[in-house]
């Protein structure tokens, strides 16, 4: 079934139509769950959309169905039978050759997209300082409290605890489809003893942290271990904070996001590593930016920034960070410790 | 914001911390930031508040260096207590040469260990902590959430005791035998949070404060210096500032004490 209406655009919709303008589509498809939120908004049953259409001239038709069909249906409830129209690269290619038969010419817009999501206006930035603090308060819930031995269920109940405080809530739900839901905040936990739920004083402990205010997501990980390093896990440590140092550095107005993966790679090549750009706008799914994007740092963008070191047989170092780009470049927002955290 | 020079901080009792002399009653920072911070440090040290306790932690010892350096009170009334977290472990100079610049100060008056690091006791860091001392960046040193066990590691590998242990502290957790264990090595009680264990609608505490004509807030707070208990309280309301501190003017019978003593819910020891 197929919806269209001619909004009241919003601010933020009035903004991606003039990225849209700007770049010469007439109209975008939104098939991933962030950009249908985004698009939508938090209205409960927005989720259930499976594509959403928004033209430059302010028409908005959501459908739902397979996303064959759903991409179709919204293509004709918006009265586009030709011109060209933005899709995400997640669209997959069957729909474009279906869609192509109506005449309408797809491009790729992961960039135009993942542009929207990290860019924060000036009365944007409390929000993302505001979900930035909450990852640190999750962070201290944990790292103040860890000790050889420690059922790790029991972090769960100490960053509730101090989120609850902070004005947040914790839970495994979603904001978007739970009425007057504050927020929410997830831990993710590796390095215990699987067998025991316990942890132990060599295995790296590991924990990424979501927050997640009115649609805006914090982001920051950490790994500790509890006792002093040994070589190995030194090494991985040092790496990882040297690569995350200089993606970080490679974040400046101007440069290409990507370059920042390039910095990473040249500093922690040949160790396992990884890393990922993702934006923090449009719901907790983090849209990550494609490896061969074209987008340039500005000032107003906020990031979440993660990155990780396998240590063989071991697990991984892992860091993320909320960061904020200004003038002089990248800005840690959460403020945890981007290196490894040795606790003895 | 300009300070005045109270007579109330002079009816606020002292411990001997390890020679340095400390106030029973500080004003605590967190989760305050910014002017906020800044404003309510002054009004604090307006109404007779001489020790600011603050800590990394909190990110707001910046907020609270303003206030230093805004108030006409010197340095040598104040007493600055400031906590390095426990993931610091390794960085405890380069943690303490932050906060001294945050804070404006040549000097810190106490500088904690916030959280034993990784349930351990920290050697490492107290022996960082005690060269600070040594060399007069800090004049007191001492930790956060220890148990008796982890003070008496310290002391066994350095020699050194805790010149103040700061903990959850209340009479809902209460314990005698922890309190005795620090007061025989010379460590001075400081509680945190000394209302959040405790049921302020209590019949006993309800019964004190109704005979005293006073709250059963400021029964705990005046139970807590009947102990020699430093107690931090928070409050960005001028007002209850004045309240919190005119505990120290509410002297509790021996019968009182008993009665709240008795509110403990703790039955296993630190």
């Amino acid at each position: 079934m197929a919806t269209a209406a001619t909004h009241q655009a919003t601010a933020a919709l009035d903004r991606l139509r003039g990225r849209l303008d700007k770049a010469g589509f007439g109209a975008l498809l939104l098939t991933s769950r962030t950009g249908r939120r985004y698009a939508l908004g938090p209205v409960p049953g927005s989720a259930d959309a499976t594509a959403v259409l928004l033209t430059t001239d302010g028409t908005v038709a959501s459908a739902t169905g397979d996303l064959a069909a759903a991409t179709a249906a919204a293509l004709r409830a918006a009265g586009i039978a030709g011109g060209m129209v933005a899709t995400e690269a997640d669209l997959p290619p069957d729909v474009l050759g279906q869609t192509d038969g109506t005449g309408v010419r797809l491009r790729p817009a992961a960039d135009l997209v993942f542009a929207e999501l990290a860019c924060c206006e000036p009365g944007e930035q409390p929000a993302f300082a505001a979900a930035a603090e909450l990852a640190a308060v999750g962070y201290t819930a944990v790292m103040d409290h860890l000790r050889v031995g420690m059922d790790v269920r029991e972090l769960s109940g100490n960053v509730d605890r101090s989120v609850r405080r902070a004005g947040g809530l914790l839970g495994w739900y979603d904001p978007y489809d739970a009425d007057g839901a504050a927020g929410t905040d997830l831990v993710t936990v590796r390095g215990h003893d699987p067998a025991t739920a316990r942890l132990t004083a060599t295995v790296p402990l590991r924990y990424v942290l979501h927050p997640l205010l009115d649609g805006t997501a914090g982001y920051a990980a950490a790994t500790a271990v509890l006792s002093k390093a040994d070589g190995p896990l030194r090494t991985a440590g040092d790496v990882c904070a040297a690569a995350t140092a200089a993606l970080l550095a490679a974040l400046r107005p101007g440069a290409r996001l990507t370059d920042g993966y390039a910095a990473f790679e040249r500093e922690a090549g040949g160790h396992g590593a990884a890393c990922r750009l993702v934006a923090l706008r449009g719901g907790g799914a983090s849209a990550p930016l494609p490896p061969d994007s074209a987008v340039v740092a500005e000032p107003g963008m906020v990031l979440g920034v993660r990155t990780g070191v396998q240590v063989p047989g071991r697990g991984a170092v892992e860091l993320a960070e909320t960061v904020a780009l200004t003038a002089e470049g990248a800005e840690p927002q959460a403020g945890t410790p981007l290196r490894l955290v040795e606790l003895y | 914001m300009g300070t005045t020079h109270p007579t109330g901080a002079d009816r606020v009792p002292t411990a001997d911390a390890a020679g340095v002399t400390m106030p029973l009653v500080g004003f605590g920072t967190h989760p305050m930031r910014g002017d906020q911070a800044t404003e309510a440090v002054l009004t604090a040290f307006s109404v007779g508040y001489r020790l600011v306790d603050t800590a990394t932690r909190y990110r707001n010892e910046a907020a609270v260096g303003a206030a230093l350096a805004a108030t006409d009170l010197p340095r040598s009334d104040l007493f600055v207590t400031t906590k390095m977290p426990p993931d610091q472990v390794g960085r405890e100079r380069l943690t303490l040469e932050r906060s001294l610049t945050a804070l404006g100060c040549d000097h810190i008056d106490l500088w904690l260990i916030h959280w034993p690091p990784g349930g351990h006791p920290g050697v490492t860091s107290w022996r960082a902590f005690v060269k600070a001392r040594d060399e007069g960046l800090v004049r007191a040193i001492g930790v956060s959430n220890y148990s008796v066990e982890l003070i008496d590691a310290l002391h066994r590998e350095t020699g050194v005791y805790p010149a103040v242990n700061q903990v959850q502290w209340g009479p809902g957790d209460y314990d005698p035998h922890f309190a005795g264990a620090m007061r025989e090595r010379g460590v001075v009680l400081s509680a945190h949070s000394p209302l959040r264990s405790t049921d302020l609608d209590h019949p006993v505490l309800l019964d004190v404060a109704r005979r005293h004509g006073r709250s059963p807030r400021d029964v705990v707070l005046a139970w807590n210096l009947h102990h020699k208990v430093a107690v931090t309280v928070k409050s960005a309301h001028r007002d209850r500032m004045e309240r919190n501190l005119s505990a120290a003017d509410l002297t509790l019978t021996p019968a009182d004490v008993e009665a709240i003593d008795g509110l403990t819910t703790v039955t296993t020891g630190r």
